[in-house]
């Protein structure tokens, strides 16, 4: 989840404080958001996809969630700052962004499609 | 049983003004209050400015997030999205004391040391004459009042274009505090087109604030640490719980914390009011010559209906209607962090149509950099790694506007006290629902809001309602009266059919002006303290 998020596996260090933290949170996990979180563990390649179709699909979802917790531990790490912290950026990066926001909205339409298929 | 002479429930804004008021004036005051103070690893925020603690403290995560992610919020968007870790304290053990049961209307309440005004957002406007009127106060003292109050926690302003909306006679205020890059370019852009915005009916000017620029007494000018929203390092943010910390050091000032006022009881010749003990749950009976409730109107509201009033009654409610717009300002696209950032409202825009400086709505402009990007990712409606690139990019041009409108009372805006299940034996109902001409007038005036604010290069995003009670403006409960009507308040702010219980917070305006109330209610409660002390 942590590679997924900034590109780079987390250290042990920050991996316990996600542990620690969905614990201590204990939500009540659905029938269909188990589904999800064992297809997940079972093939951890398919997390953006699947993260992609969540905010409209299941926008209140445990596994949204879950990533969220770990993106928020992410950037509260001086290890990650560089990933969250405003850059200065060459005038040329609005078109990588707009690439990024191409590239979402595919994985969108793809992810809603797979999310389905695996909580039928 | 001692007998206190005046007995000041609670330690928010309007409490700490009433007491003070009541302190140097000489007469003994005893502070009854909740007083939850904020404990924890959590709480300790180093003396350092947020960029340089994003980039070398490993501990950052205790504070910007909570040791176990417990600041790290879901759901959907409601109000105190921005209490941090530090301040959590804000809501500690309210759902179990005073407890709300409503699904139209979401208050946010705090047993706090301090109160509310923990984590107030610090603004002081001046409430216009009309206004005053309307709201049933006196346009002299109340005036008098502003003075006082602005004298005692020092105010940072600028007399401007929107002078006469935020300061009106204000003297001997402070430098308002340097702006960031997002906030110039508006008031530049305001002024290169500002016949035809004010043509408009629209006027922009700097935020009064309760922040000094300079030393004052033994707190620090502000350092532009950027770390508004977790500490209060320096002091140079004035909040309840300093003033409140330097009465205890007054020979005629007591602090009882750890209790919550329930209810009351006047008798010949003094009055009964029983607390409950938070730690053990038993009650505590206390007797003063003059009671003060100064528990927001909220909770006066709740406290006298469970004193005087059945669960038949109802008690008017006014809350401002409050929506908010993130904008975006393209110039600002991928810049980098800026190391100066305020993280308090710095421009102040106001509708005003008429000219007539009533009725008006306000905007209040802020940027966004210490309140992480994780807050904002999360409603960004992609997947999570994208909408964080994407977030990065766009931090640096972000604006947030939050525009709040003015109340009126009616009988869909009630609150009533119902039997329950709880440690006080009852809960307080809350109806809310905005008639559709006010619903639709606001509507159109955020429209409005847009379109100036697109003259001025900002660009607003979408509209978010994050569901009445989120202005966190409440008053109205015990409106002003003449008539001496039931749950009523004489205009000294004496509860009417008492003969010493006053009421120091906004319980009794009978009209809720846009501009956020807190100034307002500190003036009211310091004039109310003067009444109490005279026994008006």
């Amino acid at each position: 989840m942590g590679a997924y998020l900034v590109g780079s596996q987390p250290s042990k260090k920050l991996i316990d404080r996600y542990v620690e933290a969905i614990k201590n949170s204990s939500s009540q996990v659905s029938h269909k958001d188990q589904k999800l979180l064992t297809y997940l563990v079972r093939n951890p390649w398919s997390i953006g996809i699947i993260d992609a179709a969540l905010p409209f699909y299941r926008p209140h979802s445990e596994v949204r969630r879950r990533i969220y917790v770990m993106l928020a531990i992410l950037e509260a790490s001086p290890s990650y700052t560089e990933k969250f912290l405003p850059v200065q950026r060459n005038p040329l990066y609005f078109f990588y962004i707009a690439w990024v926001g191409f590239k979402a909205a595919v994985k969108m339409l793809v992810g809603s499609v797979w999310v389905r298929l695996v909580i039928r | 049983m001692k007998i206190i002479e005046y007995l000041v429930v609670g330690s928010g804004c309007s409490g700490a003004v009433a007491a003070e008021t009541l302190v140097n004036k000489g007469a003994r005051v005893t502070m009854l209050d909740t007083g939850i103070e904020k404990s924890g690893g959590d709480t300790k925020v180093p003396d350092k400015d947020f960029l340089s603690i994003r980039k070398t403290d490993d501990q950052q995560y205790k504070y910007l997030i909570g040791s176990k992610a417990a600041g790290v919020g879901w759901g959907d968007v409601g109000k105190g999205e921005q209490i941090t870790p530090p301040r959590k304290h804000i809501l500690q053990d309210v759902e179990k004391y005073i407890p709300i049961d409503s699904n139209t209307f979401s208050p946010l309440e705090s047993l706090g040391y301090g109160g509310l005004g923990i984590g107030w957002g610090l603004q002081c406007w001046e409430y216009s004459q009309a206004d005053i009127k309307a709201a049933g106060l006196d346009t002299k003292k109340m005036s008098r009042g502003y003075q006082v109050v602005a004298d005692r926690i020092g105010i940072s302003a600028t007399d401007d274009d929107a002078g006469r909306y935020t300061i009106g006679d204000l003297k001997n205020y402070q430098p308002s505090p340097a702006m960031d890059r997002n906030h110039q370019y508006i008031l530049s852009k305001y002024a290169a087109k500002k016949t035809a915005i004010n043509q408009a009916g629209f006027y922009l000017g700097r935020t009064p604030l309760s922040l000094i620029t300079k030393d004052k007494d033994r707190r620090k000018a502000y350092a532009y640490q950027d770390m508004d929203f977790y500490s209060d390092n320096g002091q140079s943010a004035w909040r309840p719980w300093m003033t409140v910390n330097q009465l205890k050091k007054q020979p005629n000032f007591e602090y009882l914390g750890g209790y919550l006022v329930t209810g009351f009881k006047e008798l010949d010749d003094h009055t009964e009011v029983y607390a409950l003990n938070l730690k053990d749950q038993s009650t505590t009976t206390f007797r003063c010559r003059r009671l003060v409730l100064a528990t927001s109107a909220l909770g006066s509201g709740r406290i006298v209906l469970r004193s005087l009033g059945s669960s038949s009654d109802r008690l008017p409610l006014l809350c401002n209607p409050y929506s908010y717009v993130p904008c975006v300002q393209p110039r600002f696209l991928g810049q980098a962090a800026e190391p100066k950032k305020l993280g308090f409202t710095q421009l102040s825009l106001f509708m005003d149509k008429q000219g007539d400086n009533q009725g008006a709505s306000v905007a209040s402009l802020y940027s966004y950099q210490s309140l992480m990007l994780f807050r904002i990712i999360r409603h960004v409606p992609l997947d999570f790694k994208d909408a964080r690139v994407l977030m990065q990019y766009l931090t640096s041009s972000l604006v947030i506007m939050g525009i709040h409108h003015p109340d009126t009372a009616s009988k869909q805006k009630y609150l009533q006290l119902n039997t329950a299940q709880t440690p006080t034996g009852d809960i307080l109902k809350i109806g809310y629902k905005l008639n559709k001409r006010d619903a639709e007038t606001w509507q159109a005036r955020e429209k409005e809001f847009m379109a100036v604010m697109r003259k001025m290069g900002t660009y607003g995003l979408k509209r978010v309602d994050p569901g009445m009670g989120a202005s966190i403006h409440y008053a109205g409960t015990l409106p002003y009266s003449t008539t001496k009507k039931r749950f009523s308040l004489h205009k000294s702010g004496r509860l009417h059919g008492t003969r010493s219980i006053y009421i120091a917070d906004s319980s009794g305006f009978q009209y809720l002006p846009a501009p956020g109330l807190t100034f307002s209610l500190m003036a009211n409660a310091h004039n109310v303290a003067e009444s109490a002390f005279l026994n008006e």
